[in-house]
């Protein structure tokens, strides 16, 4: 079913079976677009209930001036962004950094099943700094385009990419230094 | 990234039948969750996701100081515990006697203790000698004249 479809769907007073066709079209790719935010199969899921109650319950609000999905795409991010922030802290009151604590994510994660390159890519990824590493996950895992990622997260294209352009250095720099 | 090994997929795997799970357990939220924020009135500032979200940070405030609120207490534990140690410590290594004390504090010469406290069979009974007067007025830089002058009237 289509976004608008889904749109009519709720504006004809099915509101349970709208949301359900919202879960069908959009847990799996929510599941990706917040696990590479998050780097862990359980936090992951336990945000995906959340992002999906938020969803639930400001449908009413939905006036239709965004796409749905940048509606959605952008409380999922803003939810693990939240999450990050309060794992930021959790971090520093056990003087670890963030991307530190994802680096050892990436590293004991138990669902990883990629080559030690993607491994080392991941965690390069993680060492960026926040705004880089958002830009880079959404443009080159789930390859969003530009103008999406910016009403998703209300930058300018252009921001988004240089933002990109500066991570995509960082990490070359970060594997080429590993490659040494 | 042109490495042959690496690919834009994220290199992750979910448990089995994850996404079936997932479906059938975010499909429950609205039976189990409560009514639906109200509409937002036209004309209100609150934005699409806002009127929700006011809603869910009204609840979480709490939340989302928590941890800050545990690092302060943690400062705040840490410099008690840490000041009651030192008093503690500190209480054991002070000596009871005020002398004593004194002389930890090397205010006074060990050898001359008499130069502060006294000693009652010798200085209380001292007097000066005319010699610990010149001594004194050399010292402190009184002119000869004067030294002349008061030597004269000493003598009437």
């Amino acid at each position: 079913m289509t976004d608008q479809e889904i749109i009519q769907l709720y504006n004809a007073g099915k509101h349970e079976q709208a949301f359900n066709e919202i879960v069908k079209s959009y847990s799996e790719r929510l599941y990706w677009h917040v696990r590479g935010f998050v780097c862990s199969h359980e936090d992951t899921d336990d945000l995906l209930q959340e992002i999906f109650v938020k969803v639930w319950g400001a449908l009413p609000t939905f006036r239709g001036d965004a796409l749905l999905f940048t509606w959605i795409y952008r409380i999922a991010t803003n939810e693990a962004l939240n999450f990050l922030h309060k794992q930021k802290v959790r971090a520093a009151l056990s003087l670890e950094s963030l991307s530190g604590l994802l680096e050892k994510k990436v590293d004991d994660d138990p669902y990883f099943n990629g080559p030690q390159a993607e491994r080392t890519l991941g965690k390069a990824i993680q060492k960026l700094p926040e705004k880089q590493r958002i830009v880079f996950i959404m443009r080159y895992y789930e390859n969003l385009k530009y103008e999406d990622i910016a009403k998703i997260l209300n930058k300018s294209v252009g921001t988004l990419k240089a933002s990109y352009h500066f991570a995509y250095e960082k990490i070359k720099a970060e594997l080429e230094k590993i490659s040494e | 990234m042109t490495e042959n090994s690496i690919t834009n997929k994220m290199p992750y795997s979910v448990p089995e039948g994850y996404f079936d799970t997932l479906n059938a357990r975010l499909s429950k939220i609205p039976q189990e969750s409560v009514k639906p924020v109200r509409e937002v009135e036209s004309g209100s500032p609150l934005s699409e996701y806002e009127g929700a979200q006011g809603k869910a940070m009204a609840i979480s405030f709490w939340q989302k100081f928590r941890p800050y609120v545990a690092l302060a207490a943690s400062f705040a534990a840490a410099i008690v515990v840490g000041s009651f140690i030192i008093n503690l410590s500190l209480k054991d290594t002070v000596p009871e006697n005020s002398y004593e004390e004194l002389l930890l504090s090397d205010l006074i010469p060990v050898t001359e203790p008499y130069l502060i406290y006294g000693d009652s069979s010798t200085s209380a009974s001292e007097e000066l000698t005319d010699n610990d007067i010149e001594k004194y007025l050399i010292a402190s830089g009184t002119s000869v004249e004067l030294l002349g002058y008061t030597a004269y009237e000493s003598d009437y």
